[in-house]
C-alpha cells in the first residue's frame, strides 16, 4: 500500500493477472485474492467495528464485491485502495446500523503470541492501554491510524478511501496522536 | 472534531500533523522538506519524533485475531453466474486500436501491460452461440487462456503461432482484439510461456473459467 502517492496508481503485476483472471470468474483465482487480503483487510475491520459478527459480514460482503463486480475496478487506482475502500464504505454502513456503542471486550485479550515470558507483563500493559485508547477513537480515527501505523498508507491514499479531503485525514490524525498521548502519557514518558 | 486545522506559521504544530507520515515515509516531498527543515533546528520536535516513531512500531504490532474463513465464505459463491458487462472496454480499445502508436504502445513496460489484463479480461463473458450447422465441426474445448496480439499481426503468423502452440482459437477476436484460445493443458504453462516470449504478443494469460464459445 506504500510508497504509491507520486507514481499513480501502478499494480504489481501479480494483483493485475489475479484480477484479470477474477474477471473472467477463476475461483482459484479469487481464493489465492481472498487470502491474500484476508489478514490485513480483517486487521483494518476489526479496529474499525470491534465486533467479529460486524466484521465476518463487512468482510464477506466485500470480497462478494471483488467477485461479482471486478469490473468496477477501472485500474484508476491501486487494487487495495479499491478493496480497503469499499469494505471502508460497507463497515460504516454496518456501524451505523449497529445502535449500541462499539467496545472492544477482548482487548485485555490479546497480546503478542511471540512475545517472550520476560516482555509479556511490560508488552501487555502497553497494549492493553493502547487498545483501550484506540477504542474511544471514533471509527473515522481509528480507521486512519490504523491505515497509517499498521498499514503504510499516505495521506493521499487514505483520503481516496475514505473518500474526503486530504486535509481530513491530517486532522484526523492530528487528533487521534494527541488523544493517544493523553491516553498513554506514562508510558509516553517511557518510551523517551 | 473534524472540522479541517490549518497551522500555517506554526512550524511545531504543522509538523506534529506531519509526523506519522514522515515516520512511514509517506508524505508528498514538499512536506517531507518542510519537516526536516523544522525538525533540524527544534529540539522539542526531535523528542517528539522519537515518541511517534515508537507510537507507530506498537500501534502496528497490535495483536487482531480474526476467524475468517474462506471454505464457510466459498460456498456463497456461484461461480455459473458471469460478471456484468465491464465499463472499460473504450478504454482498452482506444489503447489497442490508436493508429501509428504502436511501437511505444508494444514496448510499454510490464506495468502497464499488467493493467492491460485488467481492462481486457471483462471481454471474456460467455456468449451462446446463435446455432451450429450441421456437419460443423466439434466445437473447441473451453478457453483456458487469453491472449493479445500486435494489432498488425497478420493471419498467416497468428495462425503459425496458434498451429505452434497447439492452441485452438474459442473465442475472439472479441471487441478489444483479445483471443480466448484452448491449449493442451498438460502443456498450457510452457505454451504460455512461449506465447509470452512471441514477439506478436502483447499479453498471454491463464484463465481457468469456463468462457465457452
Amino acid at each position: 500500500m506504500a510508497n504509491e502517492k507520486q507514481r499513480g496508481p501502478a499494480m504489481p503485476q501479480d494483483e493485475a493477472r489475479l484480477m484479470a483472471r477474477i474477471c473472467a470468474q477463476d475461483l482459484p483465482a479469487f481464493e489465492e485474492l481472498y487470502r491474500r487480503y484476508r489478514p490485513r483487510l480483517a486487521r483494518f475491520l476489526t479496529h474499525l467495528l470491534r465486533r467479529p459478527q460486524l466484521v465476518e459480514e463487512v468482510f464477506n460482503d466485500t470480497m462478494m464485491v471483488v467477485w461479482s463486480r471486478p469490473d468496477s475496478f477501472s485500474g484508476a487506482s491501486k487494487l487495495s485502495t479499491w478493496i480497503f475502500a469499499i469494505a471502508y464504505r460497507k463497515a460504516l454502513k454496518a456501524s451505523r446500523r449497529e445502535d449500541e456503542p462499539i467496545e472492544d471486550a477482548h482487548a485485555h485479550e490479546r497480546v503478542s503470541p511471540d512475545a517472550g515470558p520476560d516482555q509479556r507483563v511490560g508488552q501487555l500493559r502497553v497494549q492493553q492501554a493502547l487498545l483501550g485508547a484506540i477504542g474511544q477513537l471514533s471509527p473515522n480515527h481509528r480507521a486512519v491510524v490504523d491505515l497509517t501505523y499498521f498499514h503504510g498508507a499516505g495521506y493521499r491514499e487514505i483520503a481516496e478511501i475514505m473518500d474526503c479531503p486530504v486535509d481530513t485525514v491530517k486532522t484526523r490524525m492530528f487528533h487521534a496522536r494527541r488523544h493517544l498521548k493523553r491516553m498513554l502519557a506514562g508510558e509516553f514518558a517511557d518510551w523517551l | 472534531m473534524d472540522n479541517i486545522l490549518r497551522f500555517n506559521g506554526n512550524p511545531h504544530l504543522e509538523t506534529e500533523r506531519l509526523l506519522p507520515w514522515y515516520v512511514t515515509g509517506q508524505l508528498d516531498p514538499e512536506d517531507r522538506l518542510q519537516v526536516e527543515a523544522h525538525l533540524a533546528e527544534c529540539e522539542e520536535c526531535r523528542a517528539e519524533l522519537l515518541l511517534e516513531r515508537r507510537l507507530g512500531t506498537e500501534v502496528a504490532r497490535l495483536p487482531v485475531e480474526t476467524g475468517l474463513d474462506w471454505e464457510a465464505f466459498s460456498r456463497r459463491l456461484d461461480p455459473a453466474s458471469p460478471p456484468p458487462e465491464g465499463k472499460v472496454f473504450p478504454m482498452i480499445r482506444r489503447a489497442l486500436a490508436r493508429p501509428g502508436r504502436t511501437g511505444w504502445f508494444l514496448s510499454a513496460q510490464a506495468a502497464f501491460v499488467a493493467a492491460l489484463a485488467v481492462l481486457i479480461v471483462p471481454v471474456l463473458r460467455p456468449a451462446p452461440a446463435p446455432y451450429h450447422a450441421l456437419g460443423a465441426a466439434p466445437a473447441p474445448a473451453n478457453g483456458n487462456a487469453i491472449v493479445i496480439f500486435r494489432p498488425d499481426t497478420s493471419e498467416q503468423a497468428l495462425r503459425e503461432t496458434l498451429n505452434a502452440n497447439g492452441a485452438r482459437l474459442v473465442d475472439g477476436p472479441t471487441a478489444a482484439d483479445a483471443y480466448v484460445l484452448h491449449l493442451p493443458a498438460e502443456r498450457r504453462e510452457a505454451a504460455l510461456a512461449r506465447l509470452r516470449a512471441d514477439h506478436d504478443i502483447v499479453l498471454a494469460e491463464p484463465i481457468n473459467a469456463s468462457a465457452t464459445p
